[in-house]
């Protein structure tokens, strides 16, 4: 019989963007049991809703974490705007889903370069990432930061955008499509990336059910669970909208449904921007959350569903607020496909779930 | 347009079942959360079936108490009972998956339990504002109800 031995992985390793350990417990090269550990990046941030009111705390959930921040800024202020009967603006949810959709683009290209850095392509990393650059011109363009943009308020945003802005993000998306598909033609076609992906990782689609898992990691199982489908916020005003979705569950299915995300969010940015109507962007809110009062909201993140609480108290300070990230939610789906793996694999699988712990602690 | 959702308060004796009922008929376990209320600690469970968010509440979890673990029927929920351990002192037993305190490494324990200056302002401030409006209520429930015996008296004058 095989030994069996504990390898641990993280939370200091090259291939992980941010701080995990997993106790990998190995018997020759395959991975027998993973135990998951987060923790070192807790900040203790929604205690800060003590001292910051429910229009400064909108700062804060933008900096939960650098890839996410707009999604969470919008998802805070919907939820403190359902919380409060605040009705907004219809160019308002035009906005917040054109640079959200925009944010997903981002966050896909981004980790499209981390996995192939993970499988050892480090052209194509960094022809990703040399991409990646121009999208984030566009944020810069249109709220003047790259990573935090400090754009949304509750009641809506805090500025406009230009007809000319629009129109030139517009053109800038139409380029970056030709390019992106050369780069898509490398992750999908590629022989020496596809041995490194396809059967490696899989997980059922009863297993994606069962442990709850959600976004691209869920899609590529084939459990379609994408909020955007409910028509929440600004989404409802799309023509269609169908989610994504793969059937074979392995990382590959993962990284086509990524791939095909970042051009299906294309496509959303352009019909928003051409449908923009005129009007203000935001709404005055006076007055503070009723005691007692509770909404929740989730929104469809890059990596999935992000579940948001807040309660009020009577003062401009809310009394809880709460956001359950996806990441949190497919930690358990992750050890489960990393059970029965190669040691080798190991990488690419804990990548392809796209995990982002400094969302998950918070 | 916001996603459909309930609140709903339950007694905890009855989380366990109210969980496998939702379990059984194919809900998907969202998330659990804490608040830490005047009194004791409010836990809130949300389950999603076809777009509808199901929270229900157990209100003022005392500190002793022994809350049941949803990790046997929702796997992907032990990081929050894990971390409903660790920020708030929640005594989750049966956990699949337990960290043991282990979870977050936190300097200060129970973290989220303790009570700012700020926060006991927040609650004084809200308590003040309570009281100042159910006086008002009160006030004015009284002025109705004086007024309509006033008015009774003038018509029965009239109609003698």
């Amino acid at each position: 019989m095989s030994k069996q031995t504990v390898i641990p992985f993280g939370p200091q390793h090259p291939v992980l963007p941010e701080p995990l350990h997993l106790d990998l417990v190995v018997e020759d090269e395959t991975v027998i049991e993973a135990v998951p550990q987060i923790g070192f990046v807790h900040r203790g941030l929604e205690k800060l809703t003590e001292t910051k009111d429910y229009n400064q705390f909108v700062y804060i959930a933008e900096r939960i974490c650098g890839i996410c921040a707009f999604g969470h800024s919008m998802g805070y202020a919907e939820t403190v705007e359902r919380l409060m009967g605040v009705e907004l603006p219809k160019r308002a949810e035009y906005l917040r889903v054109i640079l959200h959709e925009l944010s997903r683009v981002h966050s896909h290209i981004l980790w499209m370069g981390l996995a192939a850095d993970a499988f050892g392509f480090e052209s194509l990393f960094m022809h990703c990432w040399r991409l990646r650059e121009r999208v984030l011109d566009c944020f810069e363009m249109m709220t003047g930061g790259r990573v935090i943009f400090s754009s949304v308020v509750v009641g809506g945003m805090v500025r406009d955008q230009s007809a000319s802005t629009l129109e030139h993000l517009l053109s800038t998306l139409e380029g970056i499509k030709d390019e992106y598909a050369q780069l898509c033609n490398s992750f999908l076609k590629d022989k020496s990336v596809r041995n490194r992906l396809v059967g490696v990782g899989t997980i059922s689609h009863e297993d994606a059910v069962k442990y709850g898992m959600v976004g691209p990691f869920a899609r590529g199982s084939a459990v379609n669970n994408d909020i955007r489908c409910l028509g929440n916020g600004g989404y409802r005003y799309l023509s269609d909208f169908q989610a994504i979705t793969s059937t074979d569950g392995d990382c590959f299915a993962r990284v086509e449904v990524r791939a095909k995300e970042v051009l299906q969010s294309i496509d959303i940015i352009e019909e928003m921007v051409k449908g923009i109507p005129e009007g203000d962007v935001a709404v005055p809110v006076k007055g503070m959350p009723a005691a007692g009062a509770m909404a929740c909201n989730a929104v469809e993140q890059p990596r999935g569903e992000c579940y948001y609480f807040a309660q009020g108290n009577g003062t401009k300070y809310l009394e809880r607020m709460r956001m359950r990230t996806p990441t949190s939610m497919n930690l358990a789906g992750m050890a489960t496909a990393l059970a029965g793996c190669d040691i080798a694999d190991v990488n690419m699988i804990v990548l392809t779930i796209d995990p982002c712990i400094s969302c998950t602690e918070r | 347009m916001a996603i459909e959702q309930e609140f709903k308060d339950i007694e905890l004796d009855a989380l366990l079942t109210l969980a496998t009922e939702r379990y059984e008929a194919g809900w998907r376990g969202v998330q659990m959360l804490c608040v830490a209320a005047d009194e004791g600690i409010d836990l809130i469970y949300t389950f999603e079936k076809d777009g509808f968010y199901c929270n229900l509440r157990v209100p003022s979890i005392p500190k002793e108490a022994e809350v049941p673990s949803l990790q046997g029927m929702f796997f992907g929920l032990f990081p929050f009972e894990n971390e409903a351990h660790d920020l708030f002192g929640v005594n989750i037993v049966d956990m699949a998956l337990d960290f043991e305190g282990a979870f977050y490494d936190v300097a200060v324990s129970e973290p989220m339990t303790v009570i700012s200056p700020e926060k006991k302002a927040q609650r004084e401030k809200a308590a003040k504002l309570a009281k100042a409006q159910a006086a008002k209520a009160a006030r004015e429930a009284a002025a109705a109800g004086e007024g309509a015996p006033a008015g009774q008296a003038a018509e029965k004058k009239e109609g003698e």
